[in-house]
Protein backbone atom coordinates (compact mmCIF):
# COMPACT_ATOMS: atom_id res chain seq x y z
CA UNK A 1 0.00 0.00 0.00
CA UNK A 2 2.85 2.27 0.62
CA UNK A 3 3.74 2.26 -2.97
CA UNK A 4 0.95 4.39 -4.14
CA UNK A 5 2.00 7.09 -1.67
CA UNK A 6 5.51 7.26 -3.54
CA UNK A 7 3.35 8.71 -6.21
CA UNK A 8 4.41 12.28 -4.39
CA UNK A 9 7.76 12.44 -5.13
CA UNK A 10 6.64 13.26 -8.56
CA UNK A 11 3.37 14.71 -7.63
CA UNK A 12 5.19 17.52 -5.49
CA UNK A 13 7.78 18.73 -7.62
CA UNK A 14 5.38 18.92 -10.74
CA UNK A 15 3.10 20.79 -8.40
CA UNK A 16 5.84 23.36 -7.06
CA UNK A 17 6.57 23.96 -10.57
CA UNK A 18 2.48 24.19 -11.73
CA UNK A 19 2.69 26.97 -8.85
CA UNK A 20 5.25 29.11 -9.66
CA UNK A 21 5.12 29.13 -13.38
CA UNK A 22 1.96 27.46 -15.11
CA UNK A 23 -0.90 28.89 -12.79
CA UNK A 24 -1.18 32.67 -13.22
CA UNK A 25 -1.50 35.13 -10.79
CA UNK A 26 -4.95 35.99 -9.20
CA UNK A 27 -6.53 39.34 -11.12
CA UNK A 28 -6.37 41.52 -7.57
CA UNK A 29 -3.73 40.38 -5.45
CA UNK A 30 -1.15 39.15 -8.84
CA UNK A 31 1.88 37.00 -7.58
CA UNK A 32 0.94 36.95 -3.94
CA UNK A 33 -1.74 34.68 -4.56
CA UNK A 34 0.24 32.09 -5.33
CA UNK A 35 1.06 31.05 -1.33
CA UNK A 36 -2.62 29.56 -1.93
CA UNK A 37 -1.35 26.30 -3.19
CA UNK A 38 0.93 26.12 0.32
CA UNK A 39 -1.89 27.65 3.01
CA UNK A 40 -4.92 26.01 1.82
CA UNK A 41 -3.43 22.20 1.34
CA UNK A 42 -1.62 22.57 4.52
CA UNK A 43 -4.62 23.38 6.45
CA UNK A 44 -6.71 20.81 4.59
CA UNK A 45 -4.04 18.12 5.68
CA UNK A 46 -4.08 19.00 8.94
CA UNK A 47 -8.16 18.70 10.03
CA UNK A 48 -7.63 15.67 8.00
CA UNK A 49 -4.96 14.35 10.27
CA UNK A 50 -7.17 15.08 12.82
CA UNK A 51 -10.07 13.24 11.99
CA UNK A 52 -7.54 10.39 10.80
CA UNK A 53 -6.50 10.57 14.45
CA UNK A 54 -9.45 10.80 15.87
CA UNK A 55 -11.27 7.64 13.63
CA UNK A 56 -7.90 5.52 14.79
CA UNK A 57 -8.14 6.59 18.23
CA UNK A 58 -12.86 5.15 17.72
CA UNK A 59 -10.85 1.81 15.97
CA UNK A 60 -8.76 1.53 19.10
CA UNK A 61 -11.15 2.47 22.56
CA UNK A 62 -13.80 -0.18 20.44
CA UNK A 63 -11.73 -3.20 20.14
CA UNK A 64 -12.84 -5.43 21.88
CA UNK A 65 -10.54 -8.51 21.06
CA UNK A 66 -7.51 -6.60 21.31
CA UNK A 67 -6.81 -6.75 17.49
CA UNK A 68 -5.20 -3.26 16.87
CA UNK A 69 -3.03 -2.22 19.46
CA UNK A 70 -1.80 0.15 16.79
CA UNK A 71 -4.11 2.26 16.20
CA UNK A 72 -3.12 3.96 19.16
CA UNK A 73 0.29 5.00 17.63
CA UNK A 74 -1.66 5.74 14.64
CA UNK A 75 -3.45 8.07 16.04
CA UNK A 76 -0.38 9.82 17.91
CA UNK A 77 1.23 10.26 15.26
CA UNK A 78 -1.16 11.75 13.07
CA UNK A 79 -1.21 13.80 15.77
CA UNK A 80 2.21 15.14 15.27
CA UNK A 81 1.94 15.61 12.10
CA UNK A 82 -1.30 17.42 12.02
CA UNK A 83 0.02 19.99 14.80
CA UNK A 84 3.06 20.54 11.91
CA UNK A 85 0.89 21.42 9.12
CA UNK A 86 -1.40 23.37 11.57
CA UNK A 87 1.75 25.48 12.80
CA UNK A 88 2.50 25.63 8.38
CA UNK A 89 -0.94 27.03 8.02
CA UNK A 90 -1.32 29.54 10.90
CA UNK A 91 1.91 30.99 9.49
CA UNK A 92 1.09 31.04 6.02
CA UNK A 93 -2.15 32.01 6.39
CA UNK A 94 -0.88 35.01 8.79
CA UNK A 95 1.06 35.93 5.96
CA UNK A 96 -1.41 36.07 3.26
CA UNK A 97 -3.70 38.27 5.71
CA UNK A 98 -1.15 40.57 6.00
CA UNK A 99 -0.63 41.01 2.37
CA UNK A 100 -4.56 40.77 1.88
CA UNK A 101 -5.92 42.23 4.63
CA UNK A 102 -2.73 44.74 6.16
CA UNK A 103 -2.41 43.06 9.38
CA UNK A 104 -1.35 39.31 10.02
CA UNK A 105 -4.12 38.52 12.99
CA UNK A 106 -7.70 39.49 12.62
CA UNK A 107 -9.34 37.15 14.84
CA UNK A 108 -11.44 36.15 11.61
CA UNK A 109 -13.94 33.07 12.26
CA UNK A 110 -11.46 30.79 10.37
CA UNK A 111 -8.26 31.94 11.48
CA UNK A 112 -9.79 31.74 15.19
CA UNK A 113 -10.91 27.83 13.97
CA UNK A 114 -7.05 27.40 13.21
CA UNK A 115 -5.67 28.45 16.56
CA UNK A 116 -8.63 25.98 18.27
CA UNK A 117 -7.65 23.07 16.66
CA UNK A 118 -4.07 24.39 17.29
CA UNK A 119 -4.84 24.18 21.27
CA UNK A 120 -6.51 20.99 20.78
CA UNK A 121 -3.50 19.41 19.87
CA UNK A 122 -1.45 21.00 22.06
CA UNK A 123 -3.71 19.95 25.07
CA UNK A 124 -3.88 16.00 23.87
CA UNK A 125 0.35 16.62 24.25
CA UNK A 126 -0.26 17.64 27.70
CA UNK A 127 -2.01 15.36 28.41
CA UNK A 128 -0.27 12.04 26.66
CA UNK A 129 2.73 13.67 28.56
CA UNK A 130 1.39 13.50 31.81
CA UNK A 131 0.05 9.86 31.13
CA UNK A 132 2.92 7.99 29.93
CA UNK A 133 2.74 5.87 26.77
CA UNK A 134 1.64 2.67 28.73
CA UNK A 135 -2.13 1.12 27.66
CA UNK A 136 -4.03 3.43 30.09
CA UNK A 137 -2.18 6.35 28.75
CA UNK A 138 -3.36 5.66 25.20
CA UNK A 139 -6.68 4.86 26.15
CA UNK A 140 -7.55 8.06 28.26
CA UNK A 141 -5.75 10.14 25.50
CA UNK A 142 -7.55 8.99 22.51
CA UNK A 143 -10.73 9.47 24.41
CA UNK A 144 -9.79 13.22 24.50
CA UNK A 145 -9.32 12.91 20.65
CA UNK A 146 -12.60 11.53 19.82
CA UNK A 147 -14.49 13.88 22.17
CA UNK A 148 -12.14 17.00 20.69
CA UNK A 149 -13.28 15.44 16.84
CA UNK A 150 -17.02 16.24 18.16
CA UNK A 151 -16.41 19.77 18.76
CA UNK A 152 -13.93 20.50 15.41
CA UNK A 153 -16.46 20.44 13.20
CA UNK A 154 -18.56 23.32 14.65
CA UNK A 155 -15.66 25.16 14.54
CA UNK A 156 -13.62 24.59 11.35
CA UNK A 157 -16.67 24.33 9.39
CA UNK A 158 -19.98 25.60 11.04
CA UNK A 159 -18.65 29.21 12.61
CA UNK A 160 -16.54 30.22 9.31
CA UNK A 161 -20.54 29.82 7.14
CA UNK A 162 -22.41 31.50 10.31
CA UNK A 163 -20.68 34.69 10.95
CA UNK A 164 -18.99 36.69 8.46
CA UNK A 165 -15.31 36.64 7.49
CA UNK A 166 -12.74 38.10 5.92
CA UNK A 167 -11.59 34.89 4.41
CA UNK A 168 -12.19 34.42 0.49
CA UNK A 169 -15.54 32.68 -0.15
CA UNK A 170 -14.79 28.73 1.05
CA UNK A 171 -14.50 26.31 -1.07
CA UNK A 172 -17.86 24.29 0.17
CA UNK A 173 -19.95 28.08 -0.42
CA UNK A 174 -23.63 27.92 -1.01
CA UNK A 175 -23.36 28.38 -4.62
CA UNK A 176 -21.27 24.95 -4.40
CA UNK A 177 -18.88 26.53 -7.48
CA UNK A 178 -14.63 27.14 -7.12
CA UNK A 179 -14.26 30.73 -7.65
CA UNK A 180 -10.54 30.32 -9.03
CA UNK A 181 -9.31 30.27 -12.88
CA UNK A 182 -9.29 26.91 -14.37
CA UNK A 183 -5.38 26.90 -14.43
CA UNK A 184 -5.50 27.90 -10.69
CA UNK A 185 -8.20 25.02 -10.36
CA UNK A 186 -6.11 22.11 -11.60
CA UNK A 187 -3.05 23.49 -9.53
CA UNK A 188 -4.68 23.67 -6.22
CA UNK A 189 -6.28 20.17 -6.51
CA UNK A 190 -2.53 18.61 -7.62
CA UNK A 191 -1.83 20.55 -4.63
CA UNK A 192 -4.02 19.58 -2.43
CA UNK A 193 -3.06 16.00 -3.74
CA UNK A 194 0.29 16.23 -3.18
CA UNK A 195 0.08 17.21 0.45
CA UNK A 196 -2.54 14.48 1.37
CA UNK A 197 0.11 11.65 -0.28
CA UNK A 198 2.67 13.18 1.79
CA UNK A 199 0.83 13.36 5.17
CA UNK A 200 0.01 9.99 4.34
CA UNK A 201 3.27 8.87 3.26
CA UNK A 202 5.08 10.30 6.20
CA UNK A 203 2.25 8.75 8.60
CA UNK A 204 2.49 5.08 7.20
CA UNK A 205 6.61 5.53 7.71
CA UNK A 206 6.14 6.94 11.22
CA UNK A 207 3.53 3.97 12.29
CA UNK A 208 6.33 1.39 10.48
CA UNK A 209 9.15 3.09 12.95
CA UNK A 210 6.20 3.06 15.71
CA UNK A 211 5.48 -0.46 15.13
CA UNK A 212 9.13 -1.44 14.86
CA UNK A 213 10.18 -0.28 18.25
CA UNK A 214 6.86 -2.32 19.99
CA UNK A 215 8.65 -5.12 18.25
CA UNK A 216 11.81 -4.19 20.04
CA UNK A 217 10.35 -3.58 23.65
CA UNK A 218 8.83 -6.82 23.28
CA UNK A 219 11.72 -8.89 22.14
CA UNK A 220 13.63 -7.21 25.58
CA UNK A 221 10.52 -8.07 27.72
CA UNK A 222 10.65 -11.80 26.56
CA UNK A 223 14.35 -12.07 27.05
CA UNK B 1 -29.19 1.63 37.88
CA UNK B 2 -31.44 4.34 39.17
CA UNK B 3 -30.88 3.15 42.85
CA UNK B 4 -27.25 2.99 42.44
CA UNK B 5 -26.50 6.79 40.95
CA UNK B 6 -28.92 8.31 43.55
CA UNK B 7 -27.09 6.17 46.29
CA UNK B 8 -23.92 7.84 45.02
CA UNK B 9 -25.45 10.86 44.20
CA UNK B 10 -25.98 11.41 48.20
CA UNK B 11 -22.61 10.00 49.13
CA UNK B 12 -21.52 13.13 47.14
CA UNK B 13 -23.64 15.66 48.14
CA UNK B 14 -23.29 14.68 51.84
CA UNK B 15 -19.00 14.88 51.55
CA UNK B 16 -19.80 17.88 49.67
CA UNK B 17 -21.51 19.39 52.62
CA UNK B 18 -19.00 17.94 54.96
CA UNK B 19 -15.92 19.14 53.36
CA UNK B 20 -17.37 22.46 51.46
CA UNK B 21 -13.81 22.41 49.53
CA UNK B 22 -15.21 22.65 45.93
CA UNK B 23 -17.96 25.33 46.88
CA UNK B 24 -15.80 26.89 48.39
CA UNK B 25 -12.95 27.62 45.71
CA UNK B 26 -15.40 28.05 43.41
CA UNK B 27 -17.72 30.72 45.35
CA UNK B 28 -14.65 32.17 46.63
CA UNK B 29 -13.34 32.66 43.07
CA UNK B 30 -16.36 33.70 41.48
CA UNK B 31 -17.41 36.21 44.28
CA UNK B 32 -13.84 38.18 44.73
CA UNK B 33 -13.48 38.21 40.42
CA UNK B 34 -17.05 39.68 40.54
CA UNK B 35 -16.51 42.10 43.66
CA UNK B 36 -13.42 43.01 41.94
CA UNK B 37 -14.30 43.69 38.46
CA UNK B 38 -17.55 45.78 39.89
CA UNK B 39 -14.52 47.79 42.16
CA UNK B 40 -12.48 48.87 39.07
CA UNK B 41 -15.46 49.53 37.08
CA UNK B 42 -17.48 51.18 39.83
CA UNK B 43 -20.03 53.41 38.02
CA UNK B 44 -18.69 52.63 34.26
CA UNK B 45 -21.35 51.15 32.55
CA UNK B 46 -19.84 48.48 30.14
CA UNK B 47 -20.70 47.50 27.12
CA UNK B 48 -22.91 44.34 26.51
CA UNK B 49 -20.01 42.35 24.66
CA UNK B 50 -17.59 43.66 27.80
CA UNK B 51 -19.94 42.83 30.58
CA UNK B 52 -21.09 39.49 28.69
CA UNK B 53 -17.44 38.27 28.31
CA UNK B 54 -16.69 39.08 32.30
CA UNK B 55 -19.95 36.96 33.40
CA UNK B 56 -18.53 33.85 31.55
CA UNK B 57 -15.07 33.95 32.39
CA UNK B 58 -15.98 33.97 36.21
CA UNK B 59 -18.03 31.21 35.41
CA UNK B 60 -15.59 29.31 33.26
CA UNK B 61 -12.54 30.12 35.40
CA UNK B 62 -15.03 28.83 38.74
CA UNK B 63 -15.80 25.75 36.85
CA UNK B 64 -12.29 24.88 36.23
CA UNK B 65 -11.52 25.70 39.85
CA UNK B 66 -14.42 23.25 41.38
CA UNK B 67 -15.64 21.08 38.43
CA UNK B 68 -12.85 18.56 38.55
CA UNK B 69 -12.97 17.98 42.17
CA UNK B 70 -15.31 15.13 42.24
CA UNK B 71 -13.07 12.96 40.25
CA UNK B 72 -9.65 14.13 41.95
CA UNK B 73 -11.29 13.17 45.51
CA UNK B 74 -12.29 9.80 44.90
CA UNK B 75 -8.27 9.45 43.70
CA UNK B 76 -6.70 11.15 46.66
CA UNK B 77 -8.94 9.59 49.07
CA UNK B 78 -8.13 6.15 47.37
CA UNK B 79 -11.98 5.25 47.57
CA UNK B 80 -12.44 5.02 43.70
CA UNK B 81 -11.27 1.37 43.78
CA UNK B 82 -14.62 0.90 45.91
CA UNK B 83 -16.83 2.35 44.14
CA UNK B 84 -16.25 0.64 41.07
CA UNK B 85 -16.26 -2.53 42.71
CA UNK B 86 -19.74 -1.62 44.31
CA UNK B 87 -21.30 0.80 41.36
CA UNK B 88 -21.25 0.19 37.68
CA UNK B 89 -19.10 2.19 35.31
CA UNK B 90 -22.46 3.89 33.76
CA UNK B 91 -24.37 4.72 37.37
CA UNK B 92 -20.63 6.38 38.17
CA UNK B 93 -21.03 8.58 35.31
CA UNK B 94 -24.47 9.90 35.48
CA UNK B 95 -24.09 10.35 39.21
CA UNK B 96 -21.38 12.40 38.50
CA UNK B 97 -22.61 14.23 35.63
CA UNK B 98 -25.44 15.03 37.96
CA UNK B 99 -23.89 15.92 40.51
CA UNK B 100 -21.63 18.50 38.51
CA UNK B 101 -24.57 20.21 36.70
CA UNK B 102 -26.56 20.72 40.35
CA UNK B 103 -23.31 22.08 41.56
CA UNK B 104 -22.19 24.22 39.17
CA UNK B 105 -26.21 25.61 38.05
CA UNK B 106 -25.83 26.59 42.39
CA UNK B 107 -23.05 28.53 41.44
CA UNK B 108 -24.48 30.30 39.03
CA UNK B 109 -27.62 30.89 41.28
CA UNK B 110 -25.28 32.64 43.72
CA UNK B 111 -23.02 34.44 41.57
CA UNK B 112 -25.14 36.00 38.34
CA UNK B 113 -27.53 38.24 40.47
CA UNK B 114 -24.35 39.27 42.48
CA UNK B 115 -22.76 39.94 39.13
CA UNK B 116 -26.01 41.81 38.24
CA UNK B 117 -26.43 43.87 41.54
CA UNK B 118 -22.53 44.96 41.40
CA UNK B 119 -22.15 46.08 37.67
CA UNK B 120 -25.30 47.30 37.29
CA UNK B 121 -26.37 45.16 34.43
CA UNK B 122 -29.60 45.79 32.65
CA UNK B 123 -31.09 42.48 31.85
CA UNK B 124 -33.33 43.42 28.61
CA UNK B 125 -34.82 40.01 27.71
CA UNK B 126 -34.74 38.23 31.33
CA UNK B 127 -35.99 34.54 29.53
CA UNK B 128 -33.02 33.97 27.12
CA UNK B 129 -30.78 35.71 29.81
CA UNK B 130 -31.70 33.12 32.38
CA UNK B 131 -32.07 30.28 29.47
CA UNK B 132 -28.22 30.94 28.69
CA UNK B 133 -27.16 30.80 31.49
CA UNK B 134 -28.63 27.43 32.66
CA UNK B 135 -28.00 25.95 29.53
CA UNK B 136 -24.43 27.66 29.50
CA UNK B 137 -24.15 26.18 32.96
CA UNK B 138 -25.05 22.31 31.23
CA UNK B 139 -22.91 22.37 28.28
CA UNK B 140 -20.16 22.86 30.72
CA UNK B 141 -20.69 20.43 32.85
CA UNK B 142 -21.25 17.89 30.64
CA UNK B 143 -17.81 18.51 29.47
CA UNK B 144 -16.39 18.98 32.53
CA UNK B 145 -17.32 16.00 33.81
CA UNK B 146 -15.31 13.78 31.72
CA UNK B 147 -12.52 15.84 31.29
CA UNK B 148 -12.40 15.87 34.99
CA UNK B 149 -12.36 11.59 35.34
CA UNK B 150 -9.35 12.14 33.02
CA UNK B 151 -7.14 14.56 34.46
CA UNK B 152 -8.08 12.51 37.73
CA UNK B 153 -6.51 9.66 36.07
CA UNK B 154 -3.64 11.36 34.82
CA UNK B 155 -2.86 12.57 38.45
CA UNK B 156 -2.57 15.95 37.22
CA UNK B 157 -4.28 19.10 38.58
CA UNK B 158 -5.47 22.68 38.30
CA UNK B 159 -3.87 23.40 34.73
CA UNK B 160 -3.97 20.57 33.64
CA UNK B 161 -7.87 20.30 33.45
CA UNK B 162 -7.91 24.12 32.49
CA UNK B 163 -5.99 22.98 29.34
CA UNK B 164 -7.54 20.26 28.30
CA UNK B 165 -10.72 22.12 28.69
CA UNK B 166 -10.60 25.43 27.09
CA UNK B 167 -10.37 24.06 23.65
CA UNK B 168 -13.70 21.79 23.82
CA UNK B 169 -15.30 24.73 25.90
CA UNK B 170 -14.72 27.47 23.21
CA UNK B 171 -17.77 26.77 21.08
CA UNK B 172 -19.89 26.83 24.36
CA UNK B 173 -18.23 30.40 25.22
CA UNK B 174 -18.66 31.45 22.39
CA UNK B 175 -22.23 30.94 22.03
CA UNK B 176 -23.08 31.37 25.81
CA UNK B 177 -21.33 34.99 25.07
CA UNK B 178 -23.30 35.37 22.27
CA UNK B 179 -26.69 34.56 23.54
CA UNK B 180 -26.07 36.48 27.05
CA UNK B 181 -25.51 39.99 24.51
CA UNK B 182 -28.41 38.78 23.01
CA UNK B 183 -30.12 39.37 26.04
CA UNK B 184 -28.58 42.56 27.12
CA UNK B 185 -29.50 44.01 23.90
CA UNK B 186 -32.89 45.16 22.71
CA UNK B 187 -33.56 42.82 19.75
CA UNK B 188 -36.52 41.96 17.88
CA UNK B 189 -35.40 37.80 18.66
CA UNK B 190 -33.51 38.08 21.65
CA UNK B 191 -31.56 35.11 20.30
CA UNK B 192 -33.10 31.93 21.60
CA UNK B 193 -30.70 30.11 18.70
CA UNK B 194 -28.07 29.97 21.49
CA UNK B 195 -29.91 28.81 24.43
CA UNK B 196 -30.93 25.67 21.73
CA UNK B 197 -27.34 25.38 20.38
CA UNK B 198 -26.07 24.87 23.69
CA UNK B 199 -28.80 22.40 25.15
CA UNK B 200 -28.27 20.16 22.24
CA UNK B 201 -24.11 20.83 22.58
CA UNK B 202 -24.78 19.60 25.96
CA UNK B 203 -26.83 16.52 25.09
CA UNK B 204 -24.64 15.61 22.89
CA UNK B 205 -21.28 15.95 24.81
CA UNK B 206 -22.77 13.71 27.49
CA UNK B 207 -23.94 11.20 25.00
CA UNK B 208 -20.57 10.66 24.00
CA UNK B 209 -18.71 10.72 26.96
CA UNK B 210 -20.93 8.27 28.70
CA UNK B 211 -20.43 5.98 25.91
CA UNK B 212 -16.29 6.67 26.13
CA UNK B 213 -16.30 6.69 30.21
CA UNK B 214 -15.53 3.11 30.93
CA UNK B 215 -12.21 3.47 29.14
CA UNK B 216 -11.21 6.18 30.66
CA UNK B 217 -12.33 4.78 34.29
CA UNK B 218 -11.62 1.03 34.47
CA UNK B 219 -8.29 -0.27 34.81
CA UNK B 220 -7.63 -2.52 32.32
CA UNK C 1 16.17 7.38 14.66
CA UNK C 2 12.74 8.42 14.79
CA UNK C 3 13.04 12.09 16.71
CA UNK C 4 16.11 12.99 14.52
CA UNK C 5 15.01 11.72 11.30
CA UNK C 6 10.90 12.91 11.87
CA UNK C 7 12.44 16.41 12.99
CA UNK C 8 14.77 16.57 9.94
CA UNK C 9 11.48 15.93 8.15
CA UNK C 10 9.15 18.20 9.40
CA UNK C 11 11.55 21.15 9.05
CA UNK C 12 12.03 20.47 5.71
CA UNK C 13 8.49 20.50 5.13
CA UNK C 14 8.08 23.94 7.08
CA UNK C 15 11.03 25.50 4.99
CA UNK C 16 9.69 24.30 1.56
CA UNK C 17 6.26 26.16 2.56
CA UNK C 18 7.92 28.97 4.37
CA UNK C 19 10.31 29.72 1.66
CA UNK C 20 7.93 30.81 -0.90
CA UNK C 21 5.62 32.71 1.47
CA UNK C 22 8.45 35.06 2.67
CA UNK C 23 9.31 35.58 -0.91
CA UNK C 24 5.87 36.45 -1.68
CA UNK C 25 5.50 38.27 1.32
CA UNK C 26 8.54 40.44 0.28
CA UNK C 27 7.27 41.18 -2.93
CA UNK C 28 3.65 42.34 -1.97
CA UNK C 29 4.75 45.73 -1.61
CA UNK C 30 6.13 46.08 -4.98
CA UNK C 31 3.38 44.78 -6.85
CA UNK C 32 0.70 47.21 -5.03
CA UNK C 33 3.43 50.01 -5.76
CA UNK C 34 4.26 49.56 -9.46
CA UNK C 35 0.24 48.69 -9.79
CA UNK C 36 -0.42 52.44 -8.13
CA UNK C 37 2.08 54.13 -10.39
CA UNK C 38 1.72 52.11 -13.11
CA UNK C 39 5.33 52.64 -13.91
CA UNK C 40 7.78 49.87 -15.79
CA UNK C 41 5.31 47.38 -15.67
CA UNK C 42 7.05 45.06 -18.12
CA UNK C 43 10.60 45.64 -16.32
CA UNK C 44 9.15 44.66 -13.28
CA UNK C 45 7.02 41.61 -15.09
CA UNK C 46 10.59 40.24 -16.09
CA UNK C 47 12.56 40.58 -12.94
CA UNK C 48 9.18 39.07 -11.05
CA UNK C 49 9.71 36.10 -13.77
CA UNK C 50 13.67 35.63 -12.58
CA UNK C 51 13.45 35.92 -8.55
CA UNK C 52 9.94 33.43 -9.25
CA UNK C 53 12.16 31.04 -11.11
CA UNK C 54 14.58 30.86 -8.29
CA UNK C 55 12.30 30.72 -5.47
CA UNK C 56 10.71 27.73 -7.28
CA UNK C 57 14.41 26.23 -7.73
CA UNK C 58 15.23 26.77 -3.64
CA UNK C 59 11.60 25.05 -2.84
CA UNK C 60 12.78 22.07 -5.33
CA UNK C 61 15.99 21.89 -3.43
CA UNK C 62 14.83 21.43 -0.70
CA UNK C 63 11.77 19.03 -1.59
CA UNK C 64 14.60 17.11 -2.72
CA UNK C 65 16.09 17.51 0.21
CA UNK C 66 13.00 16.39 2.19
CA UNK C 67 12.27 13.41 -0.50
CA UNK C 68 15.76 12.04 -0.05
CA UNK C 69 15.26 12.06 3.85
CA UNK C 70 11.71 9.93 3.36
CA UNK C 71 13.30 7.67 0.76
CA UNK C 72 16.59 7.21 3.90
CA UNK C 73 13.64 6.68 6.79
CA UNK C 74 11.68 4.13 4.29
CA UNK C 75 14.63 1.78 3.43
CA UNK C 76 16.41 1.88 7.04
CA UNK C 77 13.36 0.92 8.32
CA UNK C 78 12.20 -1.76 5.69
CA UNK C 79 16.10 -3.07 7.02
CA UNK C 80 15.17 -3.18 9.89
CA UNK C 81 11.97 -4.73 9.52
CA UNK C 82 13.29 -7.72 7.78
CA UNK C 83 16.33 -8.68 10.44
CA UNK C 84 13.62 -8.40 13.15
CA UNK C 85 11.22 -11.01 10.96
CA UNK C 86 14.71 -13.06 10.34
CA UNK C 87 15.24 -12.96 6.80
Amino acid sequence: MINIFRIVYILMPLTVVMAFLWAPGAEILGDTSRIIYFHVPAAWASVLSFFVAGSASIGYLFDEKNKRARLADVSHNSCVIGMVLIVLATVTGSIWAKMSWGSFWNWDPRETSIIFLLLVYSAYFSLRSALGRKERGSRISSAYLVLAMVTVPFFVFMVPRIYPSLHPAPLINPEKKLFLEDKMRITLAFSLASFTLLYFYILVLMNRISAIEARMVNKRNEK
Amino acid sequence: MAGEIYRNLLKDFRVELRSRFAVNLSLSFAGTMTVTIGLVTSGVTLSPQITSLLLWMIFFFSAMNGLSHIFVREVDQGTFMFMNSKIGTDAVFLSKLIYNSVFFAIIQVIITPVFVFFLQVEVKCAAVFVATVFTGGLAISATSTFLAAMVSRAGGRGSLFTIMSFPLLVPVLWSAISGTIGSFEVRADCGWGNPFFLLAFSGMIAAISFLLFRHVWIEE
Amino acid sequence: MKNRLTGLVFASLLLMNWVPSAYLFGKAPAAVESKKTGNSEAKDAENSEGVLWIVMIVVLIIWAGLAGLLVRIDMKTRKIEKRLDGR
